[in-house]
């Protein structure tokens, strides 16, 4: 990651009000398969031509037509079909509409980005600040998706490692063993999986506590054997609708883990806690993110809309003034 | 200091890289093989994760040599006449690197990870010296085989010679202000844009090799010490992450003749460094080094091996002056077989194997039948000729033992076969007992760590004070068997063509091990069951590979004869899955008969044809002798 370590945004938790009453110089979204793609839709003011869905090569079934239309029909500029490569390039054209002239106002829809995208969206964003003048808020809008079981036929990963080459971490001090710091998700074993990959010497895990009650006892289920090894102390519940606080409590835990340690950050569950690792990340120069994906391999099902939104700020003041 | 608040879960906790030298000799069980290693002679040490290879390097170096006490110390001091040199490598540091260097043109790449790797090593050549002069145990045993007298101002000219070479900042004149400049570097070129211009010291770095970095250090310590008779071993763990250019550069000094070094390298049994040594005209086994297999053939030396490991897993609890046997009681079969340790009596008519071929027979029709076609009487067992006691009856008994633990009688007619009992997990009788824990663990030490000290803190929280119960034990197992097969889920399947179906390492194991299930636990009894596979010519490319990472990782394990050396290719070579997962897929914890790979996936799995092309028909079994449950 390139962003230097001075380059750090005021971060605030924000809710409906906060967006419902803002414009946007920009404002990007997902084109996914998924309905609750086009959840803030119809909530977000921006200006004409300055709203941009990107597309996947992968996955035009289930609700991907329907939001297809919804987008269209909000005149929201559509980019399909984008393969990842393409998808940095067009995001970087859209940010370049961002001008330096005045405080400028951006949204993110984060709900159906992969990791791998929304680790470029974060990387290109701390790329952006660092170089303005003028003050830069992002807001980031995060729809949590209904409970439904897991599926139990996973397809197997095509991909662990850095969830973008920005985020590959570098060690700061001499060789040392690494940590890690996991999200805890719904897949079975997973995470414990990747702790053995990475063979980290010290492990932290992060379990969500959400407002749709049902994921809980799904995680504890799929980590038991992980739970029943971490001592109780490095286990930490966050609340998935206070993405401010759970970025202070991560980048606790990080500065703590990085004297010893080249510490992997590996978030599994809801993607507003992978935004919360990317941006800890970004903040830091030598804190690694990795993903474990099943690309294009996993089946493609419909998460619906739970009715509750997150939502968070970023205020960056102006890095070159 | 560590506790256990701050231990790391599953195997990490038992992973030597994880702690530094002086706790590396702490926890250190030599085995054969380490007094192998220790030659002054270059070593491949051979073997997949977890089975000890950087404990083994860890060892040698001169802190943890001072470190270990006791004979068995003092022996390896009078021995090692050499000082190492300790370069680890990780996954992380390997995706790092690749990652930074990303951006650059494929040669740049290539010598970017190259002077990474070589500051990497130089660092660790500074941190022997530290160990050598400042950086001693709390306990010292070491004697001048570990330790050199280095006054202050010798150490600065070192230090000022060394860096000036390098062309290295140096703001303090000392090893560790040296090793802190070196650290310091490596920080700087994390930062994007110095990778376009890479700094005096990194510039110098790209065209140079191991043994330039290894003569320049060894050089000026000699010029500063006068220790001309200095010899070093520069051990390199994980080689296979090292770049591709300096295992070549590796490889090719195992024919060096620089008497001032030797090499100890630790990698996996196959991957594509096999080939670079495969190579005409490189090193070979026997006459350039030795190689050594980390796996143990021989059950007996395992035995003792685990024995060893278990007492010092033990030891500073109320468990140290126990035997692991009067903790966990012995394996039912094993148990069965010593109870009367000699003769027929072994099978009279109370035994617990006599009871197993009853309760069969009478169960399982095609057990019957099996016993009559070869004569044999369950009602006289003991009075059985030897002949057919050896041909019939031993070679059975554990396969009879185990499926009797698994079958119920039919409820229909008796002329069903037998049903599967409802299990709650894996039936406690057969996966527990010190024998059990022995051999699912393979006498791999960071898998026997893992569940030891699992076994022996439960024991020790158990306010009875009696042995641990079989199912105590069995839920132990099984669950190392579960984080076992959650890595192996998590590791990346190859890239396969749009619409090639692809085989992951996790769908290949259980193919395997259902056909292997079926073989034992199928609806006919056999006395001799295929539980081992040989890699054919008609296995395609891709699952020869998988066949090659689930080597790597350990989760299979050659159990052919041929010398043990780097795999090029696994064809003809014969295998088992390794008895950690025999919990899971309710396997016996054997080898049994082998069975061509191809034909065994063709089943499982349908037409091979469509993941690659195959040559030949799949071939008929391999035989191979037949054994105990918990026997090689």
């Amino acid at each position: 990651m390139n962003s230097p370590k001075n380059c750090r945004p005021i971060i605030s938790t924000i809710a409906p009000g906060d967006w419902f009453g803002s414009h946007y110089d920009l404002a990007i979204f997902a084109l996914g398969f998924e309905s609750r793609a086009t959840s803030f839709i119809e909530d977000i003011a921006c200006s004409k031509d300055r709203s941009f869905a990107f597309g996947f090569n992968h996955g035009h079934d289930k609700s991907y037509g329907t939001n297809l239309d919804r987008f269209r029909d909000a005149g929201v500029l559509i980019r399909q079909s984008l393969p990842d490569e393409s998808f940095e390039r067009e995001l970087r054209g859209a940010l370049q509409l961002v001008s330096d002239e005045a405080c400028q106002n951006l949204f993110v829809d984060i709900s159906c980005f992969t990791r791998f995208r929304l680790a470029a969206i974060v990387n290109e964003i701390f790329s952006i600040a660092q170089n303005r003048v003028n003050s830069l808020i992002v807001d980031f809008g995060y729809a949590l998706a209904n409970f439904e079981k897991p599926s139990t036929r996973r397809p197997p990963n095509t991909t662990v490692g850095p969830a973008h080459p920005a985020f590959a971490g570098w060690s700061q001090g001499s060789y040392s063993s690494t940590a890690t710091v996991l999200g805890l998700g719904y897949e079975q074993d997973q995470a414990m999986g990747v702790v053995e990959y990475l063979q980290a010497g010290e492990v932290w895990a992060f379990a969500p506590n959400s407002p749709v009650q049902e994921y809980k006892p799904e995680v504890d289920n799929a980590n038991a054997l992980l739970l029943s090894e971490i001592a109780p102390n490095h286990v930490i519940e966050y609340n998935v609708c206070a993405p401010a606080s759970v970025i202070a409590t991560l980048e606790s835990v990080v500065r703590g883990l990085s004297v010893e340690h080249s510490v992997v950050l590996v978030p599994f569950g809801p993607k507003i806690f992978v935004l919360c690792t990317l941006i800890v990340a970004a903040m830091r120069q030598d804190v690694a993110v990795w993903r474990a994906s099943q690309g294009s391999r996993i089946e493609p099902h419909d998460r619906v809309w739970s009715g509750v939104r997150v939502g968070m700020r970023l205020t960056f003041q102006g890095c070159q003034s | 200091m560590r506790n256990e608040a701050s231990i790391s879960p599953f195997f990490g906790a038992y992973n030597a890289r994880h702690i530094n030298a002086e706790e590396v000799a702490h926890q250190f069980v030599p085995s054969s093989k380490f007094w192998e290693l220790i030659a002054l002679r270059n070593t491949l040490l051979i073997g997949p994760r977890g089975s000890g290879k950087t404990h083994l390097l860890k060892m040698l170096q001169p802190k943890a040599l001072a470190a270990w006490k006791g004979d068995e110390g003092e022996t390896a001091r009078s021995k090692v006449d050499y000082w190492s040199v300790f370069t680890p490598a990780d996954i992380n540091w390997k995706t790092q690197v690749e990652n930074r260097a990303q951006g650059l043109s494929s040669e740049d790449q290539i010598q970017f990870s190259n002077a990474v790797f070589l500051s990497h090593f130089r660092e660790a050549y500074i941190a022997c010296l530290i160990q050598l002069t400042r950086d001693r145990p709390s306990v010292d045993f070491g004697g001048k085989s570990t330790r050199v007298e280095l006054p202050r101002e010798k150490e600065v000219a070192l230090c000022v010679a060394l860096a000036e070479t390098w062309r290295l900042p140096l703001r303090v004149p000392s090893l560790d202000g040296l090793k802190l400049a070196l650290v310091e570097e490596l920080v700087r070129v994390g930062v994007p844009k110095t990778l376009t211009s890479l700094s005096p010291y990194m510039s110098r770095l790209t065209s140079m090799t191991v043994m330039d970095v290894a003569r320049e250090v060894s050089e000026n310590f000699v010029n500063i010490t006068g220790l001309y008779g200095a010899r070093w071993a520069l051990c390199f763990d994980e080689l296979e992450i090292a770049p591709i250019s300096i295992q070549k550069n590796l490889f090719s000094y195992l024919r060096s003749t620089d008497q001032r070094f030797v090499f100890k390298l630790a990698i996996s049994p196959s991957n594509d460094a096999s080939a670079l040594l495969n190579q005409v005209g490189n090193a070979s086994s026997g006459n350039d080094f030795d190689a050594i297999p980390l796996w143990f053939v021989d059950q007996g030396e395992r035995e003792i091996f685990c024995s060893r490991l278990w007492e010092k897993h033990a030891a500073d609890t109320h468990a140290a002056t126990l035997s692991p046997i009067v903790l966990l009681q012995r394996s039912r079969f094993q148990f069965a077989n010593e109870e009367i340790s000699h003769g027929r009596r072994r099978y009279q008519e109370t035994s617990p194997w006599v009871k197993d071929f009853q309760y069969l027979e009478r169960i399982d029709r095609s057990f019957a039948e099996f016993l009559k076609r070869r004569d044999v009487s369950t009602a006289a067992l003991s009075t059985a000729s030897r002949e057919k006691m050896n041909a019939v009856v031993r070679k059975v008994a554990p396969l009879v033992g185990f499926r009797a633990t698994y079958f119920t009688s039919p409820k229909s007619s008796v002329a069903s076969p037998p049903v599967r009992r409802k299990l709650k997990g894996p039936p406690p009788e057969v996966f527990s007992g010190w024998d059990a824990v022995c051999t699912a663990t393979e006498g791999n030490p960071r898998w026997f760590g893992g569940i030891a000290s699992r076994l022996i803190l439960k024991w020790t929280q158990s306010p009875s004070g009696r042995a641990l119960t079989r199912e105590q034990q069995t839920h132990e197992l099984q669950a190392a068997a579960r984080k076992f097969l959650a890595w192996i889920n998590a590791i990346p399947i190859e890239n396969a063509q749009r619409g090639t179906p692809s085989l992951s390492l996790h769908d290949f194991i259980s193919a395997l091990a259902r056909y292997f299930e079926q073989e034992i636990l199928g609806p006919v009894f056999k006395a001799d069951p295929v539980l081992s596979f040989t890699v054919d010519e008609g296995t395609p490319e891709s699952i020869r590979r998988l066949v090659i990472t689930a080597l790597n990782i350990g989760a299979i394990v050659i159990v052919d004869d041929d010398v043990v050396n780097f795999m090029t290719s696994p064809v003809g070579r014969t295998f088992r899955l390794v008895h950690l997962l025999a919990p899971v897929f309710n396997l016996p914890m054997r080898k049994g008969k082998a069975r061509n790979l191809s034909g065994i996936l063709s089943k499982q799995l349908g037409n091979l044809d469509s993941r690659a092309p195959t040559s030949k028909r799949p071939g008929e079994p391999v035989d191979h002798n037949q054994m105990g449950l918990f026997n090689e």
